[in-house]
């Protein structure tokens, strides 16, 4: 009953913020637009090329280096909407859908320019970078779906 | 009416709705499909060697109004077993991955979003049934909310679920970002897990940039995580130093944690990361990276080094050519492994070429202990490709090998079609 409540109230919340929001007078600070502005070159952005650092992101940290793959993560948590300029929510679920069926490399065997995670042995490797550090795993496999690929040994 | 049954006819109503009054014009709608077929062979519980034929369908729907307030996405997979055996646990199976009306106001540059969506915000990393909103606060405030239930905890039913959660972030642009975020996950009427988070970004003078993420468990009242990097440019270089630290029992300490995590939320492990990397862009469209990690354990006592180098040759589009070696020096032997990868993915190909692109994968792979009886991996894919319609359909096909631990001298194929509808 309580849980209830607070959901409600939360809902509340959000509708009175909403409202709050849509009657501000106040003039907008920067938010990012839906699309990138500019349509972009076929082939990895590097943001920093184009756009100079006082703006409201650190362009430089979106450049989409050879293992931007590996550490976009603190961007992602932080500036959501930025990677939406670009990429749809398939391009993330390819990686960070809550259950699919086949690997990243396995759905995208000819893509070799987009780094997708697993790719080769990886079955075998990674018994040894779960060892070594398994909170890299998981972020991806720490909840009972996402962890259904890792039941039939894991229990 | 179930949660899962419900996801599925509003997506479908919500579509229709936005469709039936006439709205709809080639510009507006966008339809993509990842079909493929392939062919391959596994072991299952009563036969060695039993061919499998999955064909996957992947269709994603992209819906926007003319004024572009109000638009509609979906996505889900399905896969058709086309062999009779027993490999999958479910024969056909498919999922529901997005499922959501987003509505943008004109005014303080506000959206909400409603039905299945994926959330990465502060503390949350989750996909959920329910409701999320954005806005801005006046010039240098910003704030997004989300509740409903967490698809990620359907598999024991869905009563007493829920995620609710947001995040408040403070800026001055050119200057920095603060903020705040919050999540709490309950599941089966109780508390699953609750996190705080702070995540900051400074843009500091000389081309410096700073960023990172914290994150408190509010159940076991300790710090989870503390992540942190910095950027720094210099001419052709950038160099980005970055540092993790982890308390185990509180960053896997949710009560639905699977295996094999449940069991390390018990340990008391502390660990530290500690690492660089440099990337330098080079002349010709020569990319080279370089990349060093020291990994600590607090009660193991011991510590595991990982470097890698990277060196990749650009040219127009996304063709390249590239090599990486990396080495894992693990705290024992048995974690210790030697990985070199060469890649192409090549467009430049004469006009005389029946295939517009040429993809290759090779993955070497030396075990500090042997697994399974096996010392080493290799890894082969080629590929091909062409595109028709005016690009609006791909079709690509692969062959791998492998030869590893788990698999010996595994050969499988794959076609793939990739069709797109309505992209301007």
């Amino acid at each position: 009953m309580f849980g209830k409540m607070k959901f409600v109230g939360g809902l509340l919340f959000l509708t009175l913020l909403l409202v709050y929001a849509c009657a501000s007078k106040q003039g907008s600070g920067y938010v990012f637009p839906s699309i990138h502005p500019e349509e972009l070159e076929p082939g990895r952005p590097i943001c920093s090329d184009c756009h100079e650092e006082n703006d409201r992101i650190v362009y430089a940290r979106f450049n989409h280096t050879a293992t931007f793959t590996d550490n976009h993560r603190l961007l992602a948590y932080q500036y959501e909407q930025a990677c939406n300029m670009c990429h749809q929510q398939q391009f993330c679920d390819d990686c960070h859908g809550v259950r699919v069926d086949e690997k990243p490399s396995q759905k995208n065997k000819t893509s070799t320019f987009r780094r997708t995670p697993h790719r080769g042995d990886y079955l075998a490797r990674h018994r040894i970078d779960g060892r070594v550090d398994p909170t890299s795993c998981f972020r991806c496999h720490g909840n009972p779906k996402t962890a259904e690929t890792c039941a039939p040994c894991h229990g | 009416m179930k949660i899962e049954k419900f996801v599925k006819v509003f997506s479908c109503c919500a579509l229709g709705c936005l469709i039936a009054p006439g709205w709809l014009t080639a510009g507006q709608l966008e339809v993509t499909s990842h079909s493929s077929l392939a062919l391959y062979e596994r072991d299952t519980s009563t036969d060695k060697s039993s061919t499998l034929i999955p064909f996957y369908e992947y269709l994603g729907l992209n819906y926007l109004t003319d004024d572009e307030a109000l638009s509609f996405y979906g996505y889900g997979w399905g896969r058709l077993n086309l062999t009779d055996n027993n490999y999958y646990e479910q024969k056909n199976d498919g999922e529901i991955l997005a499922g959501y009306l987003k509505y943008r106001f004109d005014k303080a540059n506000t959206s909400m979003m409603l039905g299945r969506q994926q959330l990465f915000s502060g503390v949350a990393n989750a996909s959920l049934d329910g409701l999320s909103m954005q806005a801005a606060l006046g010039a240098s405030f910003d704030i997004s909310l989300y509740g409903g239930s967490p698809v990620a905890l359907t598999e024991d039913g869905r009563s007493g679920d829920s995620i609710l959660g947001g995040r408040i972030a403070n800026y001055r642009s050119g200057l920095y970002e603060l903020g705040l975020s919050y999540k709490k996950v309950r599941n089966d009427s109780t508390d699953d897990d609750e996190k705080l988070g702070l995540d900051i970004s400074l843009n500091l003078p000389y081309s410096i940039g700073f960023g990172g993420f914290s994150s408190f468990n509010m159940l076991t009242e300790s710090w989870a995580e503390h992540s942190y990097e910095m950027l720094v440019q210099a001419g052709s270089f950038q160099i980005r130093p970055f540092l993790q630290l982890f308390q185990y029992d509180d960053y896997f300490s949710s009560t639905d944690s699977p295996n094999p995590f449940k069991l390390l939320a018990t340990t008391g492990e502390e660990l530290t990361v500690i690492g660089a990397e440099v990337d330098w862009f080079g002349a010709e469209s020569y990319e080279v990276n370089l990349k060093a990690k020291n990994i600590d354990y607090d009660l193991r006592g011991d510590s595991s080094q990982y470097i890698s180098g990277l060196v990749i040759k650009h040219l127009e589009d996304l063709c390249q050519v590239g090599i990486e070696l990396g080495v894992m020096n693990g705290d024992t032997s048995q974690n210790d492994y030697l990985m070199g990868r060469a890649f192409v993915y090549w467009t430049r190909l004469p006009e005389s070429f029946p295939v517009e692109f040429i993809s290759s994968d090779l993955i070497l792979v030396g075990y500090g202990e042997d697994i399974y009886g096996q010392s080493n991996s290799t890894f082969i894919s080629l590929g091909a490709g062409k595109t028709f319609f005016a690009k609006a359909l791909a079709l690509k096909f692969s062959l791998d090998y492998s030869s590893d631990p788990y698999f010996d001298n595994d050969f499988s194929a794959k076609l793939v079609a990739e069709y797109t509808y309505g992209k301007e």
